[in-house]
């Protein structure tokens, strides 16, 4: 039984993430697909994905929401990096690889980017995308994120040093 | 008495910060010149820096160095020349100027995040340079870093210059990023990579 929608889009709602959704993200959270997008080398078995439910999903500051297509999961997509104090925060996403090019990403990054204006009065949403990886790009500036720059081998993944694409959005350029 | 040196570049040292030197940082974390550089410029009490210097500078993971220059008019001489009590210590009243901090590392990505801090009243004499070619020194031989990343208001030419100086590349132009002087003010973010770097 998936979470309440938290917020409701055409493509996908963002749902609470509750804890027998917690397979679903471990089975995801796990695999290279996902995780080589993030430069994400830990393994997730139970008891870690309880603490990432406890100390992440469910603290009183975590925004982690699930990206649900008629209430059968999708997806992930969360607020790091919350910083009230400067009015900024970071989104990010990932969508199951048996679910990819459909527009979900797009859906659940737009649905966030206005949560994050709207509801939170944060000034500036932020992301960043592996630069091998155009189809987060593509999402990026589709939902209207402006490239700020290139960091340089900022990422580990494959063996590799990876570039890092780095986006911004303004309050003022989204409304 | 600050500690011992850990690493040095002419007159510069890099030190353990003890507990002796908590005032020199609870200067800074408190001054309105230097505490905007910190993730939230809130206050920082004896107490709370205390705390912080034992959770977190005191932590194994933690990294947070005095930056010291020796003072040749101290009562010990240089190195090789008698101190006043007619020994050579070789400690060379070494004076608190600043601070370098790793405030953030990504292990698996060899990259951490570096911040100097230089006392107010101790600015434009390069000790922010001197700083930060020590730390990337040690990150980069000792620690097995792959990568430095710092970041500077883009209004912020002295700053600005003494990354550049060490060899930091500005990597993006972050707009309106940090909150500071009531607006939001661009950020220019730098990075230094192991193998462009002069020191290697």
């Amino acid at each position: 039984m998936p979470g309440t929608v938290f917020l409701s889009g055409d493509r996908v709602d963002l749902r609470t993430i509750e804890e027998e959704d917690l397979d679903f993200l471990a089975r995801h959270r796990n695999d290279p697909a996902v995780r080589r997008g993030f430069g994400w080398a830990e393994p997730y078995n139970e008891p870690r994905m309880e603490d990432f439910f406890e100390e992440h999903v469910a603290d009183e500051e975590g925004v982690n929401l699930l990206a649900c297509r008629d209430g059968e999961p999708v997806g992930e997509t969360f607020l790091i990096h919350v910083e009230e104090g400067h009015g900024r925060c970071e989104i990010g996403y990932w969508i199951a690889p048996s679910h990819r090019r459909e527009g979900y990403a797009t859906g659940a990054a737009e649905l966030l980017v206005e949560y994050a204006f709207a509801e939170r009065r944060f000034h500036k949403v932020i992301a960043r995308a592996l630069a091998w990886n155009e189809g987060s790009r593509r999402v990026l500036e589709s939902v209207g994120f402006e490239r700020e720059g290139r960091l340089a081998e900022e990422f580990y993944v494959d063996g590799e040093y990876v570039d890092v694409v780095r986006y911004g959005l303004l309050a003022e350029d989204w409304f | 008495m600050v500690g011992p040196a850990f690493r040095r570049d002419g007159d510069a040292t890099l030190r353990p910060v003890e507990a002796d030197d908590l005032e020199f940082v609870r200067l800074l974390r408190n001054h309105p010149a230097v505490r905007y550089r910190y993730r939230e410029p809130v206050p920082r009490n004896g107490t709370q820096v205390e705390s912080e210097y034992e959770d977190d500078i005191s932590d194994e993971d933690g990294l947070a160095l005095l930056v010291c220059v020796d003072d040749p008019d101290g009562p010990d001489g240089p190195d090789g020349q008698d101190d006043q009590d007619g020994t050579d210590a070789g400690s060379d009243d070494p004076e608190p100027v600043g601070m370098v901090e790793a405030p953030w590392t990504d292990e698996a990505a060899g990259r951490t995040h570096v911040r100097e801090l230089v006392a107010p009243d101790r600015r434009d004499e390069g000790h922010a340079a001197a700083g930060l070619r020590l730390v990337a020194a040690y990150l980069f031989e000792e620690r097995r870093c792959h990568k430095l990343a710092a970041r500077a208001l883009a209004a912020d030419e002295r700053r600005r210059a003494a990354l550049e100086a060490v060899g930091f590349e500005p990597e993006a132009r972050l707009r309106e990023e940090r909150f500071v002087d009531g607006r939001h003010a661009d950020e220019i973010r730098y990075g230094l990579v192991a193998d462009e770097w002069e020191g290697r």
